[in-house]
């Protein structure tokens, strides 16, 4: 007989939506402020805040330029046991990620005034992709892995 | 008499929405002849790579004005972006107001 073991596998998915204008970091930042859980180290949690604020800013001056601001920024962020996922869709007419990141592999001047988003992403994130969805939005994905930390005992000592 | 040192201390967030009010408050101040500029980042909650840039573009202006431009007082997420570029070697941060105040004294003494 088949035998089948359960793991109660740790999943948790949130989705947030904001207009297209720079208040709304604000916004997105408290809300992923407030999601942190006590297992994953701090400085993972600002990498993941640091890339947050990366993609916010690339769908406003890029995507979403000429957009209305209406048009919704759909934030999901996905933690796993040891992975935290994240995707930011937009609505524009997307770019070639991969193009970008040979650019950026060949390092970014230390005195240009723009470009080091890609650079961020790529020395801090697993993996980061942009994709074509649905023929109609795309998303940044950024997978950033993490080792959990121990959980605090509260018994007391021996 | 001219002022030589001035303390610039933006708050809330900085991104590229408006990375470039930064600039063009010390592009005036070069205009007014001050030499000595610190930024002072206490009040900063969160920084992108557009901050950066426009950082970038601050020091190019003071080093063509001969002047000389400090930053202090990063949070650890503008602290974070400042390791990830690579910009703490250029910029060389200092932990507070009174380490800026030190330099800057044995600078005009």
């Amino acid at each position: 007989m088949l035998k089948l073991n359960t793991y109660a596998q740790f999943f948790q998915y949130y989705q947030l939506s904001v207009d297209s204008n720079y208040e709304s970091l604000d916004k997105v930042l408290s809300w992923f402020e407030a999601l942190r859980k006590p297992f994953i180290p701090r400085q993972v949690w600002i990498e993941c805040q640091t890339m947050l604020g990366e993609g916010f800013d690339n769908v406003l001056a890029h995507a979403h330029e000429k957009l209305p601001k209406e048009t919704p920024i759909d934030i999901e962020v996905i933690i796993l046991s040891q992975l935290i996922i994240l995707k930011i869709w937009d609505w524009g007419s997307g770019f070639d990620i991969e193009q970008q990141k040979i650019r950026v592999s060949q390092g970014v001047d230390q005195y240009a005034e723009n470009g080091r988003g890609i650079q961020i992403l790529e020395q801090t994130a697993e993996h980061v992709g942009y994709i074509n969805s649905d023929g109609e939005r795309n998303y940044l994905l950024i997978i950033k892995m993490y080792v959990p930390l121990p959980a605090i005992s509260t018994s007391s000592p021996l | 008499m001219t002022t030589i040192a001035e303390i610039v201390q933006p708050s809330g967030i900085l991104s590229q929405g408006n990375a470039d009010l930064l600039r063009s408050e010390i592009t005036s101040l070069l205009e007014k002849g001050v030499k000595i500029i610190l930024i002072d980042f206490q009040d900063v909650t969160f920084m992108t790579s557009s901050g950066i840039g426009a950082l970038v573009a601050t020091l190019k202006a003071v080093n063509a004005a001969d002047g000389k431009l400090y930053i202090c007082s990063l949070s650890e997420q503008v602290k974070n972006i400042f390791e990830l570029t690579k910009m703490e070697q250029i910029f060389r941060p200092l932990a507070n107001r009174q380490e800026f105040e030190e330099k800057v004294l044995i600078e005009i003494a």
